[in-house]
């Protein structure tokens, strides 16, 4: 059984690869009693998310400065 | 609070923000000291930040205010670092050994691999509210700064800069399981140091 520490390197690396259909289901058991991991899924997307508006105002679709 | 934006102080200076001259030295020097972290090089950095500013000029009759500008730059500056990291990569030699990946976080896990108590992440709702507040992108740069640098250095890369993975390993000479590693650190602290100085006490006083 997956363990936090191992479910938040497979969420980290979800951002950076697909996962393996064997990842993905181990992963999805975790999550099924680990809410604190279903945060973390949430708040990784939402930094990755954040990271990219802070050069982007909310509402402005993206322009490419250097035209 | 000096910060504190008052929104009709904001719109005296908002058409535009160059007038004010203590917003660009903050700016430029959080510019230069991004840009030094990215590129490794401190001339380049100068020299980048100040094509940055000089590319802004011609735009600079269109900001709604000060955000607008910021992100502006800053998004001007990004592509110039997107573009240098690349070359670098083209010249760059074979991957050096592998440094030591940044030390392991202490305290986020027990021994068993389970989170601690005071790590566990909370629910932050919908959190993209604070997107718009000024407060928030402060407590969000003082996050990113007590970062480890080579911690923070790979996560802008790939979610500021948005370089892809293979692209980062070129440019940096490391592996790719080294540079997973990186960036589990880097979100595991970003999304703690934001819990604990925003989200935490946005919940407290409601």
């Amino acid at each position: 059984m997956m363990n936090c520490r191992e479910a938040t390197q497979k969420m980290s690396e979800e951002l950076e690869r697909p996962l393996t259909l064997g990842e993905q289901t181990s992963l999805k058991v975790h999550l099924v009693v680990c809410p604190p991991c279903r945060s973390f899924r949430q708040q990784a997307a939402f930094l990755r998310e954040s990271m990219r508006a802070y050069a982007r105002p909310p509402g402005e679709a993206e322009r490419d400065p250097s035209q | 609070m000096t910060n504190q934006s008052d929104p009709d102080a904001a719109s005296a200076s908002a058409a535009n923000p160059l007038h004010d001259p203590q917003f660009v030295e903050d700016l430029r020097r959080r510019m230069v000291r991004f840009a030094t972290l990215q590129l490794s090089d401190p001339s380049l950095a100068e020299d980048a930040v100040q094509e940055a500013f000089i590319g802004a000029l011609r735009g600079s009759g269109s900001f709604a205010g000060r955000a607008a500008y910021r992100s502006w730059v800053f998004g001007i500056l990004r592509h110039k670092i997107a573009d240098q990291l690349r070359t670098q990569t083209r010249y760059a030699a074979a991957p050096v050994e592998d440094a030591e990946p940044d030390p392991v976080p202490e305290g986020f896990f027990e021994p068993d691999g389970h989170w601690t108590k005071e790590a566990a992440p909370a629910d932050w709702g919908d959190p993209h509210a604070s997107l718009q507040d000024d407060q928030f992108w402060r407590v969000f740069e003082a996050c990113l700064d007590h970062l480890p640098g080579q911690q923070a250095r790979l996560f802008m890369m790939r979610e500021f800069v948005e370089l892809e993975s293979p692209e980062i390993c070129r440019a940096v000479g490391i592996s790719t399981s080294n540079l997973n590693v990186s960036l589990h650190r880097a979100r595991l602290r970003l999304r703690g140091c934001l819990e604990q100085h925003w989200f935490d006490e946005e919940e407290a006083s409601p």
